[in-house]
């Protein structure tokens, strides 16, 4: 079948010369900026990191922020070290070395829970995985900065000590 | 053949509506697997007795009013048999939901997550149901029990197939379980005073169809979907059973360097069955632990690591100087039945043409208990190769014995991957080796002779390698490359190569498989022989 090719389809004389639309664009552009200049308190710019965002509009719940453990009554990590995480993580960043529980019920926790906050990208697949709720992203915490890349290997107690990040 | 085909009466029958042949005494479930068809099944077992417990092979066979176990019904002359008509998918059902019924919700915990019948059949196949029996209704049973020293049993996954308790008897030899109870409340114990302890148990932890027997030594280690298998043959002992190693090959944050996390079975009827003994599957530890993972050279009773280049240099100036100081009659040359033909074939090489010694023997490693099953009281993989290579003093040269003698002559040995204090006295070998002048000893391992070395070269061990063992029967079976060796170990015939070739000898880099032809081309025994032929089930000469 031939192909048709239809050029500057509903267009009119005005639009096709160029000029009147570049002003028209222009126009709307500065109108923008003049309106947001003299109402400069409605701007929807956050001004990081002296503004937050959680603070200001609040996150969504659904939104994925740093891992956390969650823990059992008894303060020991939910996490049954089944390794479902590490097996759905596309980025091979979750490390866990299982170990026997002296609890028979229990069977078996991780020694070693270890997250490369750097290699992680964020998807959630981990949470997914998971059987037991025991691995969660609502924490909050969007903002990961350390001095150095080995402090990026986030261990079991500092993901078991992370609480919820936000108030339903 | 002929003749044979005659006496055995092959019958005729149909399943699923393919026709088939099968011999008189074939069960249906494996003359329905003999053309792909799979029965769903746990207590059965190709080398054990048929228990028909499990009811999980229930298949439709026409003019039969009640579904019958693939398992223990023989094939007929003229017999129909559906495994996927609606009845027998309806009882493969129900039989999964019975076994569930009190099973736990465990596979997260349980080892077996993976591998294991039950999800499977449950989750992938045959069942598929939603479970009618609400959680806190199941009956408790002990959890993580060890009923021998290397086994773990869970009453509450054990769906009681009998496998285990048939194993003990009829291929250990040595009954140590059974059921106790009845009805909902049977389960498996130990006899009274007993544990589940003999030479074969942990293939208990292979057979058993879910999580309810794990290994001590692999629980909890690692996921079995995180690990790949090479076949190989078993360094244990003399038997050469067939093996697969399992390495991890997937390495999360890098922290995980790749090793042997177990050694399973491979099938091969004419070594091993399907069956390993328990030390032989314990004994890949040497490869992960206690490695020597660099060229080490004594410096004023020191020994310090150096590069290959050093060492090398070393070795080449030391031995030359021990070659004119006192002449090659003095310097001696041991090998290994631990090591693989390749190895030693080229060993005994390097002892004629570069140490040019008749010096020349190898070292027969430990000796300790053996069975008339698997178990051989020859603890080292290849000491029919040794022989069969004649790997033997030469002319006017010293055995092994009088070279860990103190009274030897020796100023220099060489010692490839052996250790003397496992077939020698200890005194008399710490004696013979405090006063040499010249020690190498190449070796994956440290071990105690290493105190007198004044070289050390790091080897590969077998799973590192390509190469043969020959077993105590004289079958020629290959050991494939597991993995990687470690980062500054090489394989034995490389470091000879490196050496020949520094002390200004021609030699040209070998693949293992050349070698093996070589080796061919010169023993008549293994004429003809080479990698292809050999295959991974091994060749019997
Ligand atoms: S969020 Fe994704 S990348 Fe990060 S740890 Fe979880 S699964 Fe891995
Ligand atoms: S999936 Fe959940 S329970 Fe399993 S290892 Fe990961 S965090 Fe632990
Ligand atoms: S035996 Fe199988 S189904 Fe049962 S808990 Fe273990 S893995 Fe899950
Ligand atoms: S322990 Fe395993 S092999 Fe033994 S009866 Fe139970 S399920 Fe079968
Ligand atoms: S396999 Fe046939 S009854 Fe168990």
């Amino acid at each position: 079948m031939a192909m048709v090719v239809k050029d500057n389809n509903g267009q009119g004389f005005l639009e096709k010369i160029y000029i009147p639309e570049i002003i028209r664009g222009l126009l709307v552009t500065s109108r923008h900026f003049f309106k947001n200049l003299f109402n400069i308190k409605q701007v929807p710019t956050i001004y990081y990191p002296e503004e937050r965002t959680e603070v200001k509009w609040g996150l969504s719940p659904r939104w994925r922020g740093r891992h956390r453990l969650t823990r059992k009554d008894d303060g020991m990590p939910r996490c049954t070290a089944c390794m479902l995480c590490a097996t759905a993580c596309p980025s091979h960043c979750i490390y866990i070395e299982p170990t026997e529980s002296a609890d028979p019920a229990v069977e078996k926790y991780p020694a070693v829970f270890m997250i490369d906050e750097l290699r992680c990208v964020f998807c959630g697949l981990c949470v997914e995985a998971c059987p037991c709720d025991a691995i969660r992203m609502d924490s909050g915490i969007y903002s990961l900065t350390e001095y150095s890349r080995a402090n990026f290997l986030y261990e079991k107690d500092v993901l078991m000590a992370t609480e919820r990040g936000y108030k339903d | 053949m002929s003749a044979r085909n005659q006496e055995i009466e092959v019958k005729n029958l149909t399943i699923n509506g393919q026709a088939l042949q099968a011999e008189d005494g074939t069960v249906i479930l494996e003359a329905a697997r003999s053309i792909g068809i799979f029965i769903p099944h746990y207590c059965y077992h190709p080398k054990l007795s048929i228990a028909g417990c499990c009811r999980m092979c229930l298949v439709e066979i026409q003019g039969q009013p009640k579904l019958q176990p693939a398992c223990r019904t023989p094939v007929e002359e003229g017999m129909i048999v559906s495994t996927d008509s609606s009845k027998a998918i309806r009882a493969q059902r129900a039989q999964l939901e019975f076994l569930l019924l009190n099973h736990p919700i465990d596979c997260p915990i349980c080892d077996q997550a993976g591998e294991c019948g039950l999800q499977d059949f449950y989750m992938m196949e045959f069942g598929q149901h939603k479970s009618r029996f609400a959680k806190e209704e199941k009956i408790k049973r002990p959890k993580a029990v060890a009923i021998g020293p290397h086994i773990v049993f869970d009453a509450e996954r054990c769906i009681l197939c009998t496998r285990c308790i048939r194993f003990c008897i009829e291929i250990a030899k040595q009954p140590e379980i059974g059921t106790k109870n009845r009805g909902n409340h049977s389960q498996i114990t130990t006899f009274p005073g007993q544990q589940l302890d003999n030479p074969y148990s942990i293939n208990t932890v292979d057979i058993c169809p879910v999580g309810a027997l794990t290994s001590k030594d692999f629980r909890f280690k690692i996921r079995p979907w995180f690990l790949y298998s090479t076949p190989s043959v078993c360094p244990g002992c003399a038997n050469g059973c067939n093996i697969f190693i399992c390495i991890n090959k997937k390495h999360y944050v890098n922290l995980q360097r790749a090793q042997i996390y177990r050694l399973k079975p491979k099938e091969n009827p004419e070594v091993n069955d399907c069956w390993l003994c328990d030390e032989g599957r314990l004994s890949y530890k040497l490869v992960n632990e206690n490695r020597v993972l660099q060229p080490h050279i004594r410096q004023d009773g020191q020994l310090v690591l150096v590069s290959w280049e050093r060492a090398i240099n070393e070795i080449k100036n030391r031995v030359q100087k021990i070659l004119t100081e006192y002449g090659p009659q003095r310097i001696g040359a041991l090998a290994s039945s631990k090591a693989t033909n390749e190895a030693n074939y080229l060993f005994k090489k390097f002892a004629h043409e570069v140490l040019e010694t008749p010096n020349l023997d190898f070292l027969k490693g430990l000796t300790g208990y053996g069975d008339d099953f698997l178990i051989r009281e020859d603890k080292t993989p290849n000491t029919r190769g040794a022989i069969d290579l004649e790997i033997g003093p030469g002319a006017g040269g010293i055995g092994a014995a009088e070279m860990l003698s103190p009274a030897n002559p020796l100023k220099g040995l060489w010692i490839m991957g052996a250790e003397p204090t496992e077939s020698y006295d200890n005194e008399q070998v710490n004696e013979a080796l405090a006063s040499l002048e010249l020690l190498i000893i190449q070796t994956s391992n440290f071990t105690a002779s290493c105190q007198w070395a004044h070289i050390i070269l790091p080897s590969a061990t077998f799973a590192e390698v390509d190469g043969t063992f020959i077993n105590y029967k004289g079958r020629v079976q290959r050991v494939f490359k597991a993995m990687q060796p470690r980062p500054e170990s090489l394989a034995n015939e490389v470091i000879l190569g490196r050496v020949a070739r520094a002390m200004g000898y021609d030699w040209q880099e070998h693949t293992p498989a050349e070698i093996m032809r070589q080796i061919a081309a010169e023993i008549p025994r293994y004429h003809g022989l080479d990698y292809e032929k050999i295959g991974d089930k091994g060749i019997q000469t």
